[in-house]
């Protein structure tokens, strides 16, 4: 049996300076601003979370406070505006909900099904349910959003997390203590770096510093495209600055175009390299912008079969090839206002029911157009969400598909992530 | 050998050689009988210098002779065939000779293309610029190298098939130029790797090399390796280590020019490096001279029977469509292990138009008991082409040509 791993993650710092609803608007702006001025993150940004919260009466005190503050407070002030503007774009976003579980006598699977059972997560436990002899382990969190208890839960369970198509993929073991960061339905985990010299002979050495960066995010609020990532303050321990100098702003404006060095939820912040003798860097903050759906033409197919057609709007899709075998369907998109090759740049979403599953984690992938259609292929993978721990007898034959649904994202917003990482060790 | 065929093959020679020549040969064949081994040997190595025009008559000679000198007489023959053979795939390198004094760049270049076989891109080459270089038979990479350096205002570059400039400022990058071979060294890059929350740092280092040659010189396959990697304090990095990184291999089209190689050793100085003691680099090019074949009938659509030659059998256990491509399952056997691995150009798939579709494999399992089983895969053959035959092309006889490229105190500013 695996030593018992204990976590503790003692979120005794609720809303700022004990908000209460009965307080006046300002006295709660000038309480939570004074939390954006707090060293510890948790406590930055549950204000800022609180700031957000204080609704569109609010916007005109914050703009004004926005225009006094410098740095980081601006930074986070201008953020709780863009929350307060941009909900009313996203009505269905969902709500940050909070969770509190504390348990010294469960298994990670069984504390992973309390946890969705808590919060509605789509977690699918497939992966562990072989795992035999699963430590007892302890978990205490308070007030956490589902994310942070996901990650606590794993943690102390020895479980990795990583997004595959848009769902959580779980496996057993070698769980690396990364710097995390959370907000609301996102999180940030850094994994690697890397400091490179590139001597060409012909000009100058040119030396670089990157760092991985991937996003992890509640399938509930899944992006449908990253944009850039921007890092606003990066200082190592020797007092260096590591964000570079600005991009030639005739080139590209900075947040305005898609990120060339996303990959899938990976990234890479590129940044100048420390100095020889640092040891850590100690603070790396800056802002991820994702773009969330927020209209979206569906066509639906009950009962899918190959030759299926079905149309949303001014969108045909036509089912082309149906594999239930080897899990992926082709279909051929096209529209009556648009060329296959502006389709091509449109954000597709697709969502697969499988008969006697919960779910199924799907990805569309583009492939080709042709003068009249945009080929796109759904590949699926059957998800339990609602299993008890306990692995389920062997499904045989092919999976028997009940609905397919292919979306095309027809009009989008864009949200800021923050991001604010510590005294990460460089040596 | 008889004295009497020696004079009878001298008399055939009269009338072919002029009298030097002829009198030249007619010692050489004499003196292959000489009691003395050193006399023997010179004489065949001698004879081995002749061209092709003189084997009818080295035959000749060699069907009349003793057992002994007939040996001598075919290894001779042999040296001249090897030699033939390596000359249409490693051709002598282009002597350029000019004398221009404060003369356009871009003229100089064009008579430097008009003595080589290489075509050279002047579209970058300064119209303004000016030269004064003299050479005199000086081969075609030391000859570009020579004129960049004395203009001082482009780099010489290469492309698929041709030599190229960039307009910069001229500087000799580290490097090696021979004859026939031009080998640079263009970009070093040292990384540091690490991941947060581990204590383990990892440190590589990668060379960019690149590999010219004259065009008409067909290298079959090219490979590259670093040998030796010391540090700015003079720790041997491969010696610390104590192995070698396994040699990066490709197969150049037939009418490039260049390969880049990037090298790499996952051990290095680090970033903070300003220098790197000594890198010791290693290419080596080979020139089949001679192959082993075999041809599969698969004119009619059915399998064909399995085909031989002394080298090794061939037997094709599929060959579908699926799509737009033609798969196949290939199974070689082999008596001894081969002398050059088979790759891709080694397997074409002739229509009867004799267009030629060179192979993919697209999983090639290690091989067993001398016996490999080859997927592949001819992704051009238009759909209801008429086919003809399999062709199975392996080396037996290989040419190597080896480049070491020993750099010191390279500098890493």
């Amino acid at each position: 049996m695996r030593p018992v791993a204990a976590v503790l993650l003692l979120l005794g710092i609720g809303l700022p300076a004990s908000a209460g609803p009965q307080e006046a608007l300002p006295d709660r702006l000038s309480a939570a601003c004074r939390d954006l001025e707090s060293g510890d993150s948790r406590r930055v940004f549950a204000a800022v979370q609180a700031i957000a919260q204080l609704g569109g009466a609010a916007l005109p005190s914050i703009e004004a406070r926005t225009k006094e503050s410098k740095g980081r407070v601006r930074d986070y002030l201008e953020l709780a505006a863009e929350e307060i503007r941009i909900a009313p774009h996203l009505p269905a976003f969902p709500a940050v909900r909070k969770v509190t579980m504390k348990s010294a006598d469960k298994n990670v699977v069984e504390l992973l099904s309390d946890l969705r059972a808590k919060t509605g997560a789509a977690i699918s436990l497939e992966n562990l349910l072989d795992e035999e002899n699963l430590p007892e382990i302890t978990v205490d969190v308070k007030d956490a959003t589902m994310l942070e208890a996901f990650d606590a839960i794993c943690h102390a369970g020895n479980v990795t997390v990583s997004m595959e198509n848009g769902q959580f993929e779980l496996y057993t073991g070698a769980y690396v203590d990364l710097p995390r960061f959370f907000f609301g339905h996102y999180f940030f985990r850094l994994s690697e770096f890397e400091v490179k010299k590139t001597v060409t002979f012909r000009k100058p050495s040119a030396q670089s510093f990157t760092i991985q960066m991937e996003t992890v995010w509640d399938p509930a609020a899944a992006p449908s495209r990253f944009k850039s990532v921007r890092v606003v303050e990066a200082l190592d321990d020797r007092g260096r600055s590591l964000v570079l100098p600005p991009a030639d702003p005739a080139v590209a404006a900075p947040g305005d175009e898609d990120d060339p060095d996303a990959e899938g939820s990976h990234t890479f912040l590129r940044l100048v390299p420390p100095s020889p003798a640092a040891t850590k860097i100690t603070v790396l903050r800056g802002f991820s912008t994702i773009v969330l759906p927020k209209g979206r033409a569906t066509t639906k197919f009950a009962a899918p079969a190959a030759g299926q057609t079905a149309t949303s709007g001014e969108f045909e899709a036509r089912i082309r090839d149906l594999d239930a075998e080897h899990h992926f369907l082709t279909i051929e998109l096209s529209s009556k206002k648009q060329s296959p090759e502006v389709l091509n740049k449109l954000g597709l979403m697709g969502a697969v029911s499988v008969k006697g599953w919960d779910a199924a984690r799907t990805a569309v992938t583009k492939t080709s157009w042709n003068e009249s259609a945009l080929e796109v292929t759904v590949t699926f993978e059957p998800m339990r969400l609602k299993d008890q721990p306990i692995r389920p007898p062997e499904e045989n034959g092919a999976p028997v598909l009940e609905r397919v649904d292919l979306s095309v994202v027809t009009s989008t917003q864009e949200k800021r992530i923050p991001f604010e990482f510590r005294d990460l060790k460089l040596k | 050998m008889k004295r009497a065929a020696f004079v009878l093959i001298a008399m055939l020679l009269a009338g072919l050689a002029p009298a030097q020549e002829d009198r030249r040969l007619k010692d050489l064949l004499q003196k292959l009988e000489d009691e003395s081994i050193a006399v023997r040997s010179s004489a065949a190595s001698g004879l081995a210098t002749y061209g092709k025009s003189a084997i009818p008559l080295l035959r000749r000679a060699a069907s009349e002779s003793g057992s002994e000198t007939r040996d001598r007489l075919a290894e001779v023959i042999r040296k001249i065939e090897e030699r033939e053979r390596l000359s249409a795939l490693l051709p002598p390198a282009s002597l350029i000779t000019l004398d221009a004094r404060n003369k356009p760049l871009r003229e100089v270049f064009q008579r430097v293309a008009r003595q080589s076989r290489t075509p050279i891109d002047l579209t970058d080459v300064p119209e303004d610029a000016l030269v004064t270089v003299a050479l005199d038979r000086v081969p075609f990479w030391r000859a570009v190298e020579e004129i960049c350096r004395a203009s001082g205002k482009v780099m010489a570059t290469t492309e698929s098939g041709h030599l190229g400039f960039s307009a910069e400022p001229y500087m000799a990058l580290p490097g090696k130029t021979t004859e026939q071979f031009r080998a640079t060294l263009q970009r070093i890059e040292l990384s540091s790797n690490g991941t947060f929350g581990q204590p383990d740092r990892f440190e590589s280092f990668n060379a960019v090399f690149h590999l010219c040659w004259e065009k008409g010189v067909r290298p079959w396959r090219v490979s590259g390796r670093i040998l030796g990697l010391v540090d700015e304090t003079g720790v041997d990095l491969i010696a610390l280590a104590g192995d070698t990184e396994t040699p990066v291999q490709t197969s150049p089209a037939p009418d490039s020019v260049h390969r880049e190689f990037q090298l790499t050793y996952p051990r290095g100085p680090g970033p903070q490096a300003v220098r790197i003691g000594r890198l010791l680099v290693e290419f080596e090019l080979e020139f089949p001279l001679r192959y082993a074949e075999v041809r599969l009938d698969v004119a009619d659509g059915r399998m064909p029977a399995p085909g031989e030659c002394p080298e090794f059998t061939a037997r094709l256990n599929r060959l579908e469509r699926q799509e737009a491509s033609l798969l196949a399952t290939l199974t070689l056997g082999f008596g001894a292990p081969p002398e050059s691995e088979v790759l891709p150009e080694s397997i074409i798939l002739r229509d009867h138009k004799g267009v030629d579709h060179v192979a993919i494999i697209t999983d090639a399992p290690p091989p067993a008991e001398n016996e490999a089983v080859l997927q592949l895969a001819f992704p051009d053959v238009p759909e209801g082409e008429a086919l003809k035959e399999l062709v199975i092309r392996i080396p037996v006889e290989v040419h190597r040509e080896r480049l070491e490229i020993d750099l010191k105190d390279i500098p890493l500013k």
